[in-house]
């Protein structure tokens, strides 16, 4: 389905080379009495990336068929990491390689946001911040290491993070997957 | 808008009023006129003023209405805005350039001025050489989607890019367009491929554009064929420009004036 300049807005999805991409800026510009046109920057929901691009006014594009929800983590398998719909229970399957570095900070039951491109999962985001068990750390010792007050801990996930010094093991802690940081100690 | 009026006064330029309202559409292939039951409404007074200067012969000057279709989320536009135009006779171009840039310093925008040609300008900012490159690749490369151009959408896309580079508080003169670009101006006796029409740019925001004025009725019939068709040809203009001689004419757009004195960023903070 095509869109044309005139419905141009953030948070728009077309495709552009066969590529799906997300709309973050539209500017309609107009060089003294000529042509106008729409620059956009755009980021490409397969691999993040932005780019710029200049539309002439009036022209259309292909609409992206791109869908955000949030599913629930099962299990993983070889190849794929699997999830399901917890509003039509539907099991969708994202591929290792696109999930991977989500899933380091996810674990069974945990809701993440998958991005579907006509029906297909091309990225895996997880919650911004996300609550898990140390499943192993050294007990802290002061002045033990180069990080002043940190160690490293491992998550029930396998990834490491560091943590405080007084962080023990089957703590539960606040992690945000952002800035990939220990938060706090969760109240849970 | 008191500047202004002491500036013409200063200078013996009278100050006129002409119609609003016309029988003809906006000869500009990217301008669209907005219509009503008894014809269009101007999308700028210079039809209506030439022909007063070929009754006449005198300088004059006009802050007038005008009216634009326009996209409702540009910066920059407004659908009815205000236009200060005026009109010198026996102007050459290079004297016009500087009478304009004089004006812009007058009313308080006082930065140091410096004049670069279209040409020059694409290609000390984009690397490109409109005379020798492809329009086509050149536009590509820097992000121009879609298929069919003609050479003015592309002049136009590369003119815009190259404008970005402007910095705030300084004036910069665009001169000697390509002639696709000509709209009402003259060509320049020196260069076929070349008008005498000139931009004015206060950063990268377009205050002014001028130019030496075409003079040549069967030129502009030519013109029109060529870069909208679809639009009516003013005969009367036709007939004006029998009696007129060396003129030089300039506009300004008075609302984006406004925002350069005052660091507005948006046109509509001003309605």
């Amino acid at each position: 389905m095509k869109v044309s300049t005139n419905e141009f807005k953030v948070g728009l999805r077309i495709i552009i080379d066969k590529n799906p991409y997300t709309m973050t800026e539209n500017i309609i510009v107009k060089p003294g009495k000529g042509q106008a046109f729409n620059r956009v920057k755009l980021r490409n929901l397969k691999n993040n990336r932005m780019v710029d691009r200049t539309f002439k006014s009036g022209e259309s594009v292909e609409q992206a068929d791109v869908l955000e929800i949030s599913a629930q983590y099962l299990y993983a398998d070889d190849d794929f990491y699997h999830f399901m719909n917890p509003v039509n229970y539907e099991q969708l399957s994202a591929n290792k390689e696109i999930a991977s570095e989500a899933m380091r900070w996810v674990k069974e039951e945990q809701l993440c946001d998958i991005i579907l491109w006509n029906g297909d999962p091309i990225q895996v985001v997880a919650p911004n911040t996300v609550v898990l068990k140390i499943t192993q750390t050294d007990p802290g010792i002061k002045g033990d290491s180069a990080n002043a007050g940190t160690k490293p801990a491992v998550l029930e996930t396998g990834t490491t993070i560091q943590v405080p010094l007084f962080i023990k093991e089957e703590e539960m802690v606040v992690v945000d997957t952002r800035k990939q940081e220990y938060l706090s100690r969760s109240k849970q | 808008m008191a500047l202004l009026r002491k500036y013409f006064a200063g200078h013996g330029i009278l100050e006129v009023i002409t119609p609003s309202l016309v029988s003809y559409d906006a000869n500009d292939t990217n301008i669209q006129s907005l219509s009503t039951d008894g014809g269009y409404l101007i999308t700028s007074p210079e039809h209506e003023m030439k022909e007063l200067i070929a009754e006449h012969g005198q300088d004059c000057y006009q802050i007038a209405k005008v009216f634009r279709q326009e996209s409702s989320s540009s910066r920059y536009h407004l659908v009815d805005f205000t236009m200060v135009e005026w009109y010198r006779v026996g102007l050459n171009y290079k004297q016009m350039i500087d009478h304009s840039v004089e004006l812009l310093q007058y009313v308080g925008l006082e930065y140091r001025s410096q004049a670069v040609s279209f040409n020059d300008l694409i290609k000390n900012t984009l690397g490109v050489d409109i005379v020798s490159d492809s329009l086509l690749e050149a536009s590509n490369d820097l992000g121009l989607m879609g298929e069919s151009h003609t050479n003015t959408q592309l002049l136009d896309f590369l003119y815009s890019r190259s404008v970005r580079n402007f910095k705030n508080e300084n004036i910069y003169v665009v001169t000697h367009f390509p002639i696709h670009l000509a709209n009402l101006s003259a060509p320049d006796p020196n260069n076929a491929e070349v008008c005498l029409r000139f931009e004015v740019f206060v950063g990268s925001m377009e205050l002014v554009n001028g130019a030496e004025e075409l003079i040549d009725g069967q030129e502009y019939i030519r013109r029109m064929s060529v870069y909208k068709p679809e639009a009516i040809v003013n005969h009367r203009l036709v007939e004006a420009m029998r009696s007129l001689s060396l003129l030089s004419g300039t506009a300004l757009g008075f609302d984006r004036l406004l925002m350069a004195l005052y660091g507005i960023d948006d046109i509509k903070e001003l309605l």
